[in-house]
């Protein structure tokens, strides 16, 4: 589990990285390449349910980042600038898809997984059922391990805001996965 | 035992990211101790994390971050963000038959060509300076087209 501590010590590296990244350095942006590639692809991938899209997406992410390379602050969050790229280039692609029953194909591929996965697909489930600003949140936060801040800076609102936000997805969320034990428990009562 | 001032869902789901201040982190921690309630309904948003963070947040390990890195280092964007050559565009057909050996080697074999041909012409001329006199002689001698 990443604790606040932890976290503060990833912040410093990640300014020095950032401050690297900036002054145009190769190596630098490799590094920060490989640190993110995947929590990013996984992130997008649970909003728009498709892993070549997301994997499109999160590659166009990063060559964004390098084309505004020289205009980005290195004291600012740039992973949370990259993460809100991808999202708002997710949202785009799920605007022209007028997808809204979304994420059959991760539903699928957990329902195909082996047994005791039904915790996961519960979890799924009512993740889908979230609002996008709602399932935004906690993916940010849950999926790809951003703290409250760094969330807030990717979906550029304040901390507060982000906090509320989070709260309110959460509770959601504790209600949907209760509603489904309950059904859960009715069904079984009944076979 | 149930206090009267029982803590808030999200200062309880706070606690549990470890996202509190340590003054509040604290404040929490002494009140779970004196709490059952609050130690149950913990219990329970815990369930919640520990479903958030078991579901979420696992690398599946599919991800080949190399062949990806591999892939943007081609792009214009790399390229130009780290100062690297633009690759050379495809030169003509021509070209392409003498790319790979030394630069001479082409001009060399255009010059041998060359004097090969112009060496076999006066050789040719040589050989056949009688039938290039009778040649001459016929065309000088054909009739105009007034004579015929």
């Amino acid at each position: 589990m990443v604790t606040a501590s932890s976290r503060k010590v990833q912040f410093v590296d990640a300014r020095d990285l950032y401050r690297r990244l900036v002054d145009g350095q190769a190596e630098a942006f490799e590094e920060f390449y490989r640190q993110h590639l995947e929590p990013l692809i996984r992130t997008v991938r649970r909003l728009v349910g498709d892993r070549e899209v997301a994997e499109e997406i999160a590659q166009d992410a990063f060559r964004i980042l390098l084309e505004r390379l020289d205009t980005l602050d290195p004291e600012g969050n740039i992973k949370a600038w990259l993460f809100r790229v991808a999202l708002n280039l997710a949202k785009n692609w799920l605007r022209r898809q007028s997808v809204d029953q979304r994420h059959s194909p991760v539903v699928l591929e957990i329902e195909s997984s082996r047994r005791g996965a039904d915790d996961r697909l519960q979890l799924q489930r009512a993740i889908d059922q979230l609002s996008l600003s709602h399932r935004e949140i906690v993916l940010l936060v849950y999926e790809a391990g951003f703290s409250i801040e760094e969330a807030a800076a990717a979906l550029d609102i304040t901390p507060p805001a982000a906090r509320q936000r989070l709260s309110r997805a959460r509770a959601i969320l504790r209600k949907l996965l209760n509603d489904s034990n309950d059904n859960q428990g009715k069904n079984e009562a009944t076979s | 035992m149930t206090l009267a001032t029982c803590l808030d869902d999200d200062v309880l789901q706070d606690y549990l990211d470890e996202i509190l201040p340590p003054a509040e982190r604290a404040h929490v921690a002494a009140h779970l101790d004196q709490c059952s309630f609050c130690q149950d309904r913990t219990a329970q948003y815990g369930d919640l994390f520990d479903r958030l963070v078991a579901g979420l947040g696992q690398s599946d390990g599919t991800v080949n971050v190399e062949a990806a890195l591999a892939e943007i280092r081609q792009t214009p964007e790399y390229r130009r963000a780290f100062g690297k050559p633009e690759p050379e565009p495809v030169p003509p057909w021509y070209r392409r038959l003498y790319e790979g050996t030394p630069a001479p080697w082409g001009a060399v074999a255009l010059t041998v060509g060359a004097v090969t041909l112009a060496l076999g012409w006066k050789w040719w001329r040589g050989r056949h300076a009688g039938l290039e006199s009778v040649l001459s002689d016929a065309l000088s001698d054909s009739p105009t087209p007034e004579a015929v």
